[in-house]
């Protein structure tokens, strides 16, 4: 369930601010995000507390998803949430939050992402195996239309993820992992709608090559 | 519908980005064309592959909160630094608007208030570059040795340059210098290629060379004389040196500068325009 409140703030039920498949919360789970932040910069730090509670997991799948492991995924969670802490009086009410969260998370994301691509490309190592031994892949029981999608499958395309170049990765991730659309997205990246569109495009159509190129391995 | 169309926003239309009325028209194709009927099959099994791939259960770890918690008890309080914003980040913000402002207004002064060049500081630039030692050695100096003294007239709003020998070679910093001076006196060597006046046409950097330009006669006188998309040369022949007063002012009005600097400097062959 999703609900958004006039602002376009998530409350209690909403699917970006959850876990998809975490408890149900009550107390200051219920208060909307806006509210939340105004208490905190009041002083209330329980408030704060509640935010980073409320978007944590959140935040960590998408740095972890980009980053590729756990230790980095929870260094970028946590410096996004210091950072939200410091930039929080200039946050503007009448923008939903998420996005602008996310927005915070993406560029450390990208800043460590090109940290890291010139710390490898110093150390002269290839990031494929890296990123396949990092990645975990969800060991999801398979529904009617998953028959045929294994775990091998999975970490496969996880594996064409990982190779994506980031201008791809970035606006695939956010569509696949936080379900958000092309225009919340476009708000994130700062790009507009069409290159998020295209972008999206271009990166499936790279991981089919790769789920199409198995296959056909597997029929001769 | 085509099917060519219907295969390249298939993938919107799967992810719910398709308005509804492209949405029914996708709808309706697919369901007129087996094609793109299994070709919809084959892509929704792939989209569920991805999001499968993407998609990962993990959260974050009980540890992160305590950490975050013990970074921003570090850090000042919100409502302290709010005002610590104010005073820290906006404040120097306003001091840097400011200052841009105040430097946009003066290059914008700068740009377009044209200097009042009499011919007697014609003269002067002239004289004093026809001493100046530095500029001339430039014929056998490196571009980059062009480019500091040739950054020092400029800097100095010297507004005359003397470039003996090949001209061209120095056309980067000739054109930096028609650009920021709306006058700028060139005179040319007749060693080398020493006859020829470059005008540049921004942005496409082409140029004509005083022997492109026209034949013109202005009180009595005789005058090559050109202009490109504001550019205005006008050249004329002095013992074995020919200038060139290069502005951005229409050709009639460049004749009359041109006039008022030719009869201005000594040893010109120029005598007193007759009225």
């Amino acid at each position: 369930m999703q609900g958004k409140n006039s602002a376009g703030h998530m409350v209690l039920n909403t699917k970006i601010g959850q876990p998809p498949d975490g408890p149900m919360k009550t107390t200051t789970q219920e208060i909307a995000d806006d509210q939340l932040i105004a208490n905190a910069i009041k002083g209330d730090s329980t408030a704060f507390e509640a935010l980073v509670d409320r978007y944590k997991d959140t935040v960590y799948r998408l740095a972890y998803r980009m980053v590729g492991n756990h230790e980095d995924a929870q260094d970028v969670s946590q410096e996004c949430f210091v950072r939200l802490y410091r930039v929080l009086p200039k946050y503007n009410p009448k923008l939903p939050f998420a996005p602008w969260l996310y927005r915070i998370c993406t560029n450390l994301c990208i800043n460590w992402l090109q940290r890291r691509s010139r710390r490898i490309a110093t150390q002269s190592m290839t990031g494929t195996e890296e990123w396949t031994d990092r990645w975990d892949v969800p060991d999801l029981e398979p529904g009617p239309e998953q028959v045929i999608a294994t775990k091998e499958d999975r970490e496969r395309v996880l594996a064409a993820v990982g190779e994506l170049p980031l201008q791809l990765r970035l606006p695939l991730v956010l569509r696949f992992l936080l379900d958000l659309t092309f225009r919340e997205i476009s708000e994130i990246l700062g790009l507009p709608l069409g290159t998020v569109a295209t972008r999206v495009r271009r990166a499936t159509e790279m991981l089919r090559k790769t789920i199409h190129a198995e296959e056909g391995e597997q029929t001769k | 519908m085509s099917c060519q169309y219907c295969e390249r926003y298939l993938l919107y239309y799967l992810l719910g980005e398709l308005s509804p009325r492209d949405r029914s028209r996708m709808e309706q194709h697919i369901r007129d064309c087996v094609t793109c009927s299994e070709e919809l099959k084959v892509l929704a099994r792939d989209l569920t592959l991805i999001s499968e791939a993407v998609a990962t259960r993990a959260s974050a770890p009980d540890a992160m909160l305590a950490d975050i918690r013990q970074r921003v008890a570090k850090e000042p309080p919100l409502a302290a630094a709010r005002h610590r914003w104010l005073s820290t980040r906006l404040r120097p913000a306003h001091a840097m608007g400011m200052l841009a402002a105040f430097a946009a207004v003066a290059l914008v002064t700068w740009f377009v208030q044209k200097p009042n060049i009499s011919a007697a500081a014609l003269v002067t630039d002239r004289q004093e570059f026809l001493k100046n030692r530095e500029i001339n050695s430039l014929t056998s100096g490196t571009p980059a040795d062009a480019a500091q003294a040739l950054a020092r007239c400029v800097d100095a709003a010297v507004l005359a340059v003397q470039i003996r020998c090949d001209g061209l070679r120095f056309c980067g910093y000739t054109e930096r210098i028609i650009k920021r001076c709306p006058v700028a006196l060139l005179v040319y060597g007749n060693e080398s290629r020493g006859d020829c006046v470059s005008v540049y046409e921004y942005p496409h950097r082409r140029c004509a060379l005083a022997n492109d330009l026209g034949e013109r006669s202005y009180r009595g006188k005789s005058y090559r004389a050109g202009s490109i998309n504001g550019t205005t040369a006008v050249a004329w022949q002095t013992g074995d040196t020919t200038i060139a007063l290069v502005s951005d002012v229409p050709l009639d009005e460049a004749l009359v500068q041109a006039e008022a600097a030719r009869n201005s400097i000594p040893g010109n062959d120029a005598s007193p325009a007759p009225e």
